[in-house]
């Protein structure tokens, strides 16, 4: 019986992990270094997905540096993914073998809470489960993020990606997208309206964008000599 | 990039024209900066969205709230539904992000230049660099 069991909890332990390949920093001071990890078994509705690019985001840089002062390691940053699904769970149908799938800065939510149930899922009261530097449902299970070669992901927590952009490109609107997205949306900025945007950096850039495309008059102040150079490229 | 203008914020005589100026203002700055100074931008009823998260504490005097009816406010991503709309919306519109594709090998280097402002505009790291 003895036997019996300890085979079996060994075939757990084989069964439930997937190795995966990333970068983690070990401490605030230190710098980010190759780490080998694994992710979760695919429960039912989960699904595996190979990351082909993920984006850079200041917040990154402010949680390896311990600079909000909740930072947990080793930490594997990055939140802003794009990828492929390539193994799906039991039960998850929403993409196939092969779909592009992308994954923002939360992957679970507690689902119950009103801001849950209107969708809005950022302003989770429950218990919000961020892509990385945060702890799965049980409390105690790290997240890691997309500096790594795969991700496991319950699909309601998985975007589709339309076809034909440049999924490079695409990676930085699941996190600076969405963040000067969804304000223009809330505040109704359009046509008519004269907007600032401070700052031209990952989520700036894309303000002046999704500003501009709604009809907004755009300016963009900016700090430092890098956009003087972009005034006289014509690139801004 | 559709922006119709740009001013250095060190360019005190152009700042100064833009006084009660705008409607709104997206601060994106990770950094500490004076919010007092950017409200004074604000028109009437105008609103500051703060969507950058500097690491320490700002300043900030209710008279630039109070004499101009304005108000500051903050916003974090947004919700599951709102993100998908924000993508499709991307594939109508070909809208994407400027970047600069990195192998993983590279990021303690990008993330120096991050600081440094040093990028156009997002730095992305290709993971086929750590297949």
């Amino acid at each position: 019986m003895q036997i019996f069991a300890a085979r079996s909890a060994r075939r757990e332990i084989v069964r439930i992990m997937i190795p995966v390949k990333g970068y983690a920093a070990r401490s605030a001071t230190s710098a980010l270094a190759p780490f080998a990890f694994e992710r979760r078994e695919l429960r039912p509705k989960d699904v595996l997905i190979d990351i082909l690019y993920c984006g850079i985001c200041h917040s990154d840089l402010h949680l390896v540096r311990n600079e909000w002062g909740r930072s947990i390691y080793p930490m594997v940053p990055g939140h802003e993914i794009v990828g492929r699904v390539i193994e799906n769970g039991k039960h998850a149908r929403r993409f196939k073998k092969g779909d592009v799938a992308a994954v923002g800065c939360f992957v679970d939510s507690c689902r119950k809470c009103s801001n849950c149930k209107d969708g809005l899922q950022q302003y989770c009261t429950g218990g919000l489960v961020l892509t990385y530097n945060g702890y799965e449902k049980d409390g105690k299970t790290i997240t890691r993020g997309g500096y790594s070669t795969r991700i496991v992901v319950d699909e309601d927590y998985v975007l589709k990606v339309p076809p034909k952009l440049p999924l490079e490109k695409v990676a930085p609107l699941l996190c600076a997208g969405i963040t000067t997205y969804s304000p223009l949306r809330y505040w109704k900025i359009g046509k008519g309206h004269k907007v600032a945007v401070l700052g031209l950096g990952g989520l700036g850039h894309m303000a002046v964008k999704f500003a501009s495309a709604f009809g907004a008059s755009n300016c963009i102040k900016r700090f430092t000599k890098q956009a003087a150079r972009c005034q006289t490229n014509g690139r801004v | 990039m559709g922006a119709s203008d740009f001013v250095l914020t060190r360019d005190a005589d152009k700042m100064q024209q833009l006084t009660n100026h705008f409607d709104f203002i997206i601060d994106t700055v990770s950094a500490g900066h004076d919010l007092d100074f950017y409200l004074s931008l604000l028109r009437t009823n105008g609103v500051m969205i703060c969507v950058g998260l500097p690491s320490g504490e700002e300043q900030l005097s209710p008279f630039n709230l109070v004499l101009g009816r304005r108000s500051i406010a903050g916003s974090l991503i947004g919700g599951l539904p709102e993100t998908q709309e924000m993508l499709n919306y991307c594939g109508r519109h070909n809208i994407t992000a400027d970047v600069q594709v990195i192998p993983i090998q590279q990021v303690n280097r990008a993330y120096k230049r991050i600081l440094k402002s040093d990028v156009r505009y997002r730095f992305v790291i290709d993971l086929a660099s750590l297949k």
